[in-house]
């Protein structure tokens, strides 16, 4: 009897420590399947309305899902508009403008300003159901050779996204 | 000047609950110090400091409850949870509808069992009383330490906001004004017999003296839980919209296995009250079962999991409510290992086919089912931090390996009160069971041939239901027979008497007709429910199920809180009209469903409204058979608990060994 | 009884649905199909619900799919399938069986088993025999066979 009572306080203890553990994780990330995968080839158009593709072979890539009407977008916004210029010419900024009216959509980078080199209008959500969004803003890192990366959840921060860039060399080094 | 008094009335809620967490302290520390400094008679401060803490909390609540009512939203948790608009019911159970609230409220729970034990203990366990109030307060104080520290709800706020950001218009509802209190009525009242547990394994109090106590408390505890857990999904059932009202949600499960621990609990207890057997186990039990009311806090609060029902994420809450689970498990837990020895059985099981180890089997049962819940709320955590994987365990799995865990408890149910104590003899059981069990195979039979192809759960559970209760009213009216004869009454007045004279017995007799009722009604609804989905403009029909209705198109409703959109669809034939609602609600814009329910006792017919395309309207119509022999099977179990408790005799006799 | 009884109820109504009701509007079956394998999927953004229960945005839009898909005539597992790829196993309301999930399909077989077993332990330990009285000595034994003799007599 008093054996087993043993046993129950270290198992106890153990899964005290895994909640403690625990307590660090966020529920509500979900890896991405996605990662080391190709990016999907996505085509439409981007919000002046000419034909655009994302997916394939081109320079590195950072593809952030934003929307006019996402809060969280709008703090990181001005972070997106400081970081681009340090990024120009190594790597690409693209938008995916996530289930967005087009004139919403356009009216917010005439005001707060457009870091990207375009974004492609997804008014339907299908492109983000293909790259697996569930949350905006999210943001894909993609190599060379159009790999996903690294995948970031929530505002892009200069943490995060030096992680991402890390990320995307890293992972080319390996291979 | 008017804001003034309400400022003062706040302040003092909050020095109230500052005095409380000192006196918790002091009421935690009597007894050492007493023991330390031989001064037996500091004991008894412990008792003052119980009927004090319960004072200065109630005050703490009741200062809050005034900064609600009378809208002061310079108190940040009152801005958060409530709105100048908001109807006053509503305003005072908004004080349990966010975190720091809530957690209040436990303490709060906490500490009015408190007073009601030191009360109870005057006579009944006049010198262990301060060693139990003892326990209970650094429970409590741990409590109010979490609170005053790291989720106060006296917090003040600069600048007053002009009004407050409204309660979640889920949590407007009277099912939901109720169902924390009763929650927590049970979560919280499973501490009671962990003060006994702990008291008992410090002074090496004999069980003899507190089983009885136990058991009682215990039945109350697992009565509220029972209750808080009914009404949270019955409220679920009526205020989510999908039809359902359990949807294995870890907040859910986290009250679920406290209950399946209780449950073992409160029969087990019986076992020892009865048989003398069992003593460590129901220690294990009791410890295991407030750990587990501790977890399921835990688990609501921390954010570790993702949940409908779960409260703002805070890491540093979850941290310390873990370090507190921690101190009471190695407390508790190191005292039964050191001190078990102490509380062990005098007696022993004589035969495998006796009541006892048919209890026994129900142990096995409901720590399994429980140990199972706690697996499948957990794996994914554990997945989580073990291969940074993420996967959904949900009712899928939790109906494939719970629910015959409980099929196979329910059989135990039926069986047990015919297995007498002791040493049971085969051939009279089986004598006694012919009939049922007839009786429970053609029931069986006539479901499989009616509701053909039906998953194997419906006739099994249909001939649990007719076996059990063929025997338990069979068991009373052969009683109420012989005292009839015997007395020359009536049989009419003689079955009262009979129930009346073994309030125990009849009264757990009567509880597991309810869980019968509850389980014909949960079969039906779980197997049996149909529903469609249509898109309909004014003036067309559906059909559900058997159901013919006409929408008769929507009008907007304008209430001093919300706006609804409010669809009017009739049945046909019986002049019914059902009114499913979409309210939106100013201040918290999410739209929420209201759903209009026509309840009848075989099936409730269930409509939902969402705006479609156009002019249409989308409806999800649900005809659920026999929900509401859930909500009566409960109602019966509750009655049960009551009548049991009511025995006069368990009650004198309890007295008589603590004497 | 009950589910024949609106089996038999519903022939009936749905007779009158043949006879040309008016305005009497049935469920698309296709739509049925697309709710069966919304049933089977999780709403990635709000927690324990299916995507055929929610109200979400993003269910509407997988649900859009699901239909879409199904009407391409692509089966339910290829549908499920697709989502899976993107979102991973959390996806799923019914986690897979095979693979890591081992651990948590038969967990509860184990745990029954163990407990089980502890309590045939205990049980077993319960029925050791109390020792049986000390037998008696060469002394007594010829003393009893002297008195039943002396009986005897």
């Amino acid at each position: 009897m008093l054996r087993w009572v043993g046993v129950a306080i270290g198992g106890l203890l153990l899964l005290l420590v895994a909640l403690g553990l625990g307590l660090q994780k966020d529920p509500k990330l979900i890896p991405s399947p996605l990662i080391n995968q190709p990016l999907p080839e996505l085509t439409g158009f981007d919000l002046d309305e000419n034909r655009v593709k994302i997916g394939g072979l081109g320079l590195p890539r950072i593809i952030n899902v934003w929307a006019s009407w996402c809060v969280a977008c709008r703090t990181e916004h001005p972070f997106l508009m400081e970081a681009v210029g340090g990024l120009s010419g190594q790597v690409e900024l693209i938008g995916l403008n996530y289930k967005d009216k087009p004139e919403a959509a356009r009216q917010w980078l005439d005001q707060l300003g457009d870091p990207y080199l375009w974004s492609l209008q997804d008014p339907n959500g299908r492109a983000g159901l293909e790259l697996g969004v569930y949350g905006v803003p999210e943001t894909f890192f993609v190599d060379r050779a159009g790999v996903i990366r690294h995948k970031q959840v929530g505002p892009l921060t200069a943490n995060s996204l030096e992680q991402g860039l890390q990320m995307i060399t890293k992972m080319e080094a390996a291979e | 000047m008017l804001m003034v008094p309400t400022v003062h009335w706040i302040e003092f809620g909050h020095f109230c609950a500052v005095l409380a967490l000192l006196v918790a302290w002091a009421q935690g520390m009597a007894p050492i110090l007493a023991r330390l400094f031989r001064r037996p008679a500091w004991a008894g401060l412990s008792i003052t400091g119980a009927y004090l803490c319960a004072i200065l909390v109630s005050l703490g609540a009741a200062s809050l409850v005034h900064a609600f009512v009378s809208d002061n939203f310079s108190v940040a948790y009152v801005a958060q949870n409530s709105n100048s608009m908001l109807p006053l019911l509503y305003k005072v159970s908004a004080l349990w509808g966010g975190h720091e609230g809530s957690l209040y409220l436990w303490a709060l729970v906490l500490c009015l069992y408190t007073a009601l034990l030191a009360w109870r203990g005057r006579t009944a366990f006049p010198g262990h009383r301060p060693l139990v109030l003892a326990v209970q307060g650094w429970l409590v104080f741990g409590f109010l330490g979490l609170i005053l520290f790291l989720s106060n709800p006296f917090e003040r706020l600069l600048p007053v906001p002009l009004d407050g950001r409204d309660l979640n218009p889920l949590l407007q509802d009277p099912g939901m004004a109720i169902h924390p209190p009763m929650l927590y009525l049970g979560y919280v009242g499973f501490s009671v017999p962990f003060a006994f547990a702990l008291a008992a394994l410090i002074s090496r109090w004999p069980s003899v003296e507190w089983i009885g106590h136990v058991r009682r408390w215990a039945l109350i505890a697992w009565m509220f839980l029972t209750t808080g857990i009914v009404l949270g999904g019955w409220w679920a059932y009526y205020e989510l919209g999908w039809g359902g009202y359990w949807a294995w949600d870890p907040v859910e499960n986290a009250s679920f296995m406290p209950w399946l621990t209780g449950t073992a609990l409160v029969h087990s207890l019986a076992v020892q009250e009865n048989r003398r057997l069992l003593h460590g186990w129901n220690l294990f039990l009791i410890i295991t079962t407030f750990a587990l009311s501790l977890l399921g806090t835990f688990l609501v609060r921390s954010g570790v999991l993702s949940s409908v029902h779960a409260f703002a994420v805070d890491p540093g809450r979850g941290g310390y409510i873990l370090a507190f689970m921690a101190v009471v498990l190695c407390v508790s837990f190191g005292l039964l290992f050191l001190r078990g020895g102490h509380q062990s059985a005098d007696e022993r099981i004589l035969a495998l086919l006796s009541r006892e180890s048919l209890f026994l089997g129900n142990n096995v049962l409901f720590v399994v089912a429980c140990l199972t819940v706690f697996i499948g709320t957990l794996y994914p955590l554990f997945l989580d931090l073990t291969m940074e994987e993420k996967i959904t365990v949900a009712a899928p799995y939790f109906n494939a390996v719970v629910i015959p865990l409980l099929l196979l408890a329910v059989t135990l149910m039926a069986v047990g009160p015919s297995v007498p104590w002791r040493k049971a003899r085969p051939d009279r059981l089986l004598r006694k069971f012919r009939w049922p069990a007839v009786a429970a195979v053609i029931a069986g039979l006539l479901i499989l041939a009616l509701a053909w192809p039906a998953p194997l759960v419906a006739p099994i559970a249909v001939m649990l239901v007719v076996f059990g209760a063929w025997l338990i009213v069979s068991d009373l009216w052969a009683d109420a027979g012989r005292r009839a004869q015997g007395k020359g009454e009536f049989r009419a007045v003689a079955l009262v008497r009979v129930v009346l004279g073994k309030r125990r017995h009849y009264g757990g007799m009567l509880t597991h007709m309810g869980v019968l009722v509850a389980v014909i009604g949960l079969t039906a609804a779980g197997l049996f429910k149909q529903s469609v989905s249509v898109s309909l403009v004014a003036g067309q029909s559906f059909v559900v199920g058997s159901e013919e209705l006409r929408f008769d198109g929507v009008r907007l409703l304008k209430k001093d809180n919300y706006e609804a959109v409010r669809g009017e669809f009739v049945v046909a034939g019986g002049g019914v009209i059902l009114r499913p609602e979409q309210r939106r609600y100013p201040v918290q814009t999410a739209p929420t469903t209201e759903a209009a329910i026509d309840s009848t006792l075989l099936r409730d017919l269930y409509l939902v409204l969402s705006p479609g395309e156009d002019e249409s309207w989308n409806v999800r119509a649900y005809v659920n058979p026999l929900v509401q022999w859930i909500w009566i099977g409960v109602a019966l179990m509750v009655a049960g608990v009551l009548l049991g408790l009511s025995d006069r005799g368990t009650r004198r006799k309890t007295r008589a060994a603590a004497a | 009884m009950i589910r024949a009884g609106l089996v038999l109820a519903g022939l009936l109504l749905f007779g009158a649905v043949d006879a040309g009701e008016p305005g009497l509007v049935a469920e698309d079956p296709d739509h049925r199909q697309m709710l069966e394998v919304a049933k089977q999927l999780r709403c990635a953004v709000c927690q324990n619900q299916s995507v055929a229960e929610s109200n979400s945005g993003l269910a509407e839009d997988m649900r859009a799919v699901i239909t879409e898909k199904l009407a391409e005539g692509e089966s339910e597992q290829a549908v499920l399938d697709y989502f899976v790829a993107r979102y991973g196993g959390y996806i799923l309301m019914k986690p897979e069986s095979q693979g890591k999930n081992w651990l948590l399909w038969w967990s509860p077989l184990v745990v029954l088993l163990l407990v089980l077993g502890l309590g045939y332990r205990f049980l077993r330990g319960q029925r050791v025999v109390p020792p049986a009285p000390p037998g008696l000595s060469d002394a007594e034994r010829a003393a009893v066979a002297r008195a039943r003799a002396g009986l005897e007599e």
